[in-house]
């Protein structure tokens, strides 16, 4: 059963885009003459963080899909069988999340914005021209991390560099298991799947890296002087959990329309499972992570949360919060994970809060303490759902919505009545 | 309900078993008498038990000075074990717990055991923080337990308090997960019990077990509400024990990725523990029907994962330590690389994170010898992991009069060995007297996974499980 981009779903997604678009040009009215104290920052800078902060959280939906695809390969998995076409249309989003995130680092790099601090020439110098002077914009932090971003001038390549490679490295992945999966539905037989799960093996260890690395990259070294080890982990956690609940959203989305009758309620089950269970890591990670830097209390580590909680108390809190009481509360109960309706409503606010978490991780500090989430910001990820709902819905009506000739096909239909 | 299995799957359990075979093999071991070997690594375990409880009486008797305890670092050993011992007991309860709420089959052969193991690990564990307090006698003064002596109050900021929390309720919920689990296989052994003595004891421990309807479904709800209770235990243990560490500034010690980082290293050594105790269980006890290479693989590809978690974090960690620009955790890494105890930091590395990238060959991850050997590798460099983490923190620290290198002392030697041979002396009784497969659960999945079961279900056939259905029971 093939699933055809509806005209009502075609209008959504234009009302999506328009109300962006909207409130992108009301909120440049309103709020486009501030002026910042910060010499750093303009309008420009904020355009360009906005760019960043969804190009980010959507390419990771994308990543965390693909991820969650690699891992049922590996894990002999049959579960996910029948939705697994929906999982590859998430995943094809990635490159376009890439080439956006690569633009802002591009445009970083033709100082078209500081985002990055540590793409300033000036930091890396000790002294100014004349070899006497000390140069007061000399940042010995920084310096001391030239090489791993570039190679001491500022010019970031080998930051670039990085983030293209494991960008395309996950993107030739993607392509790979799009490609199997048709190849599969006309070839049949188990040659495919166990390529497959090799591909997947191979996949899931590039990624252990890949997933750290790119959040230092992108994310932590918007804040270049903080550093956390943990970091890489807890990002990938947030992404993961918003890529599910995409899925479980359009499955949804998918049934109401009359399709994919053989996703059964015990399917959606597992789902929600993964939902409530991700929360709760998500949780855990963000925990882990604040309590150790809190209770140490050593003034470096704790500056960027000192700006959190100062600028976005309510924000910074309330997401963690609603990300552990939400679930909690809400999904606990075995037959509240089958109710489409509540999975869907409870999704939607959990992906909001993962929303703002990505946008937590930069504003602050590409923004200073003159950030803020506003109309401009709403309109970008309204411009943004709008474009990656258009990718996927298209993308889910290039090919049929069930597998055919996947090994574990019958075992997973046949899993819940 | 009509159920599908996919082709490809292979069989859990092997030959043409009937319910009342899988109920004799398990009750074998229980019903019989023991063997030579059985009896050859129980004296050995007992020797050295002996020399562990030896060594326990003289510490608690003349004093905590036998460790040779004069500078910090020379706790090392003391909470090396301790922590090793925990993050043993962490698999049982992942497996159990975390296992059955992924509705993982294969589990059903090795959870009895893993959680078995758990316990008596935790036990281990906890006898090191009590032994180390000296006066032995006073350790419910961890518990806030009102009391009159002034101003004496536990203190709900330190990590170690934490630790008390999470390691006994860790403990209480793995134990009776364990039993409860347990009941239904006490009522077939005491069913077919001929001598009134065990008869007796079976009856008492099976808690008026009849088997009926109602029992099964109150068993069934009651182990996934236990299952759900365990899983954030085994994330909350070892995160815990992790922060004993983390929350302190020592160079080395704090660093963010420490929970996460410590539950995969748990997850890791505990893996590889069962791996080292199923091998060696399905030989002496005749189980290899039923504990499969595949079982071991699987096993092994876990290991191979977490080994490779615990890698990205030693990674992520020495990057860091150079990238955050702080000197003094630039040199802590520094000289754990290349420093006095570079041995330890190669042997952790080499054993933890390259070791278990063998399991990558599908040959060698299915070769018996190979994995007894990995198994006891890992076991060994997780060992060496907490060594690490330690000793080479500790023996460099802030003030230079502190410096020392560690030095254990025999009476440490003994302790070690010596749980051990406490817990090999635990573990051999327990596969004496107890169902050490949870066979009744085994049972559930004999139509569906069984060898001779799985082929009449693929050629189209009707599924029978042969005469003796309901017997034995």
């Amino acid at each position: 059963m093939e699933y055809t981009f509806s005209s009502g779903a075609k209008k959504f997604i234009i009302a999506l885009i328009v109300a962006g678009i909207a409130f992108l040009g009301l909120g440049l009215l309103l709020d486009g003459h501030h002026t910042y104290i910060d010499k750093d920052l303009s309008l420009g800078q904020r355009i360009w963080t906005d760019l960043l902060g969804n190009g980010f959280f959507f390419f990771g939906i994308s990543l965390g899909a693909l991820f969650f695809l690699a891992l049922q390969y590996a894990a002999e998995a049959a579960y996910t069988i029948v939705y697994k076409r929906v999982l590859e249309a998430v995943t094809k989003w990635l490159p376009i999340g890439l080439g956006i995130i690569v633009i802002v680092i591009l445009a970083g790099m033709a100082h078209q914005h500081h985002i990055y601090h540590w793409m300033d020439p000036k930091v890396y110098q000790e002294f100014l021209p004349d070899g006497k002077t000390v140069n007061p914009d000399y940042d010995h932090i920084i310096a001391h991390k030239s090489n791993y971003f570039n190679f001491g001038d500022g010019d970031g390549y080998v930051h670039l560099i990085r983030v293209v490679a494991f960008g395309l490295i996950f993107v030739y992945f993607m392509s790979k298991f799009r490609k199997n999966s048709l190849l599969e539905d006309e070839e049949g037989g188990t040659r495919i799947h166990f390529k497959n799960i090799t591909s997947a093996a191979i996949f899931l260890v590039l990624f252990g890296y890949g997933s750290s690395i790119l959040a230092w990259d992108l994310l932590m070294s918007t804040d270049v002087h903080w550093f956390s080890t943990l970091y890489g982990w807890y990002v990938f956690a947030g992404f993961w959990l918003s890529s599910i609940i995409t899925t479980i959203v359009l499955i949804v989305y998918l049934q109401s329309t009359g399709k994919m009758a053989w996703v059964k309620k015990g399917h959606l089950h597992d789902l929600s499972k993964w939902m409530f269970a991700l929360s709760f890591l998500w949780t855990y990670l963000w925990f882990a992570q604040f309590m150790l830097i809190w209770y140490a209390d050593i003034p470096e580590e704790v500056a960027p949360y000192v700006a959190r909680i100062q600028d976005y108390k309510v924000l910074f809190f309330g997401m963690m919060l609603i990300n552990f009481v939400l679930p909690m509360v809400g999904l606990m109960d075995a037959d509240a994970k089958k109710k489409k309706g509540l999975i869907t409503v409870i999704g939607c606010i959990i992906f909001i809060t993962h929303w703002i978490d990505v946008q937590l991780l930069i504003i602050p500090s590409s923004m200073k303490g003159e950030g803020q989430i506003g109309l401009v910001e709403f309109g970008f990820f309204f411009i943004f759902l709008g474009a990656f709902l258009l990718v996927t819905l298209k993308a889910l009506a290039g090919r049929p919505l069930l597998v055919k000739n996947h090994p574990y096909l019958e075992e997973s239909k046949n899993l819940y009545h | 309900m009509h159920h599908v299995e996919a082709d490809i799957r292979e069989p859990l359990i092997l030959g043409n078993k009937t319910y009342h075979q899988i109920t004799e093999d398990v009750c074998a071991p229980v019903e019989g008498k023991a063997n030579k070997m059985w009896w050859t690594v129980f004296t050995l375990a007992a020797l050295l038990a002996t020399w562990g409880l030896g060594c326990i009486f003289y510490t608690v008797g003349v004093g905590i000075g036998v460790w040779g305890l004069n500078k910090t670092v020379d706790w090392a050993w003391d909470i090396t074990n301790f922590v090793w011992w925990v993050g043993i007991g962490h698999a049982g309860t992942l497996i159990s717990a975390v296992l059955l709420l992924f509705r993982q089959r294969w589990r059903m052969a090795i959870n009895r055991s893993a959680e078995a193991m758990t316990i008596f690990a935790v036990i281990m564990a906890a006898l090191f923080p009590l032994l180390h307090m000296g006066r032995i006698w006073m350790a419910y003064w961890v518990f806030p337990l009102p009391n009159q002596f002034g101003s004496l109050w536990v203190n709900f900021n330190s990590p170690l308090l934490w630790d008390v929390f999470a390691i006994s309720t860790y403990f209480s919920v793995s134990l009776v997960f364990w039993y409860i689990g347990l009941i239904p296989d006490f009522a077939t052994i005491r069913d077919r019990a001929v001598k009134p003595a065990a008869k007796k004891a079976y009856s008492i421990l099976a808690f008026g077990w009849t088997g009926s309807a109602k029992h099964w479904n109150r068993f069934e709800e009651v182990s996934l509400v236990l299952a759900g209770l365990a899983t954030p235990l085994v994330f909350s243990v070892h995160s815990i024990v992790s922060m004993d560490f983390a929350t302190s500034v020592i160079p080395g010690w704090h660093t963010t990725i420490f929970p996460p980082y410590f539950v995969a290293g748990a997850v890791f050594s505990g893996f590889a523990m069962v791996c080292t105790l199923m091998l060696v269980m399905r030989k002496v006890l005749h189980l290899e029907d039923y504990i499969l290479v595949k079982h071991i693989e699987y096993m092994n590809i876990i290991i191979m994962l977490t080994g490779s978690m615990v890698g990205v974090a030693y990674l992520s960690e020495l990057f860091i330590s150079w990238y955050s620009g702080v000197e003094y955790e630039g040199y802590a890494f520094m000289n754990r690389a290349t420093g006095w105890y570079w041995w330890s930091y190669a042997s952790m590395m080499t054993c933890n994170v390259v070791s278990p990238q063998l399991m990558w060959v599908k040959k060698w991850r299915r070769n018996l010898v190979l994995t007894f050997i990995m198994s006891i590798i890992v076991n060994i460099g997780m060992w060496f992991e907490r060594f690490v983490i330690i000793v080479t923190s500790i023996h460099r620290d802030y003030v230079p009069s502190s410096w020392n290198l560690f030095h254990p002392t025999i009476v440490d030697m003994g302790l070690f060995l010596g749980t051990l041979g406490i817990f090999f002396v635990l573990y051999l009784l327990y596969a004496r007297v107890f169902p050490v497969l949870a066979l009744n659960e085994v049972k559930t999945i004999l139509r569906t996974t069984g060898e001779a079961q799985l082929k009449q279900l693929r050629a189209g056939e009707h599924i029978t499980v042969a005469e003796g259905h309901g017997k034995g029971h």
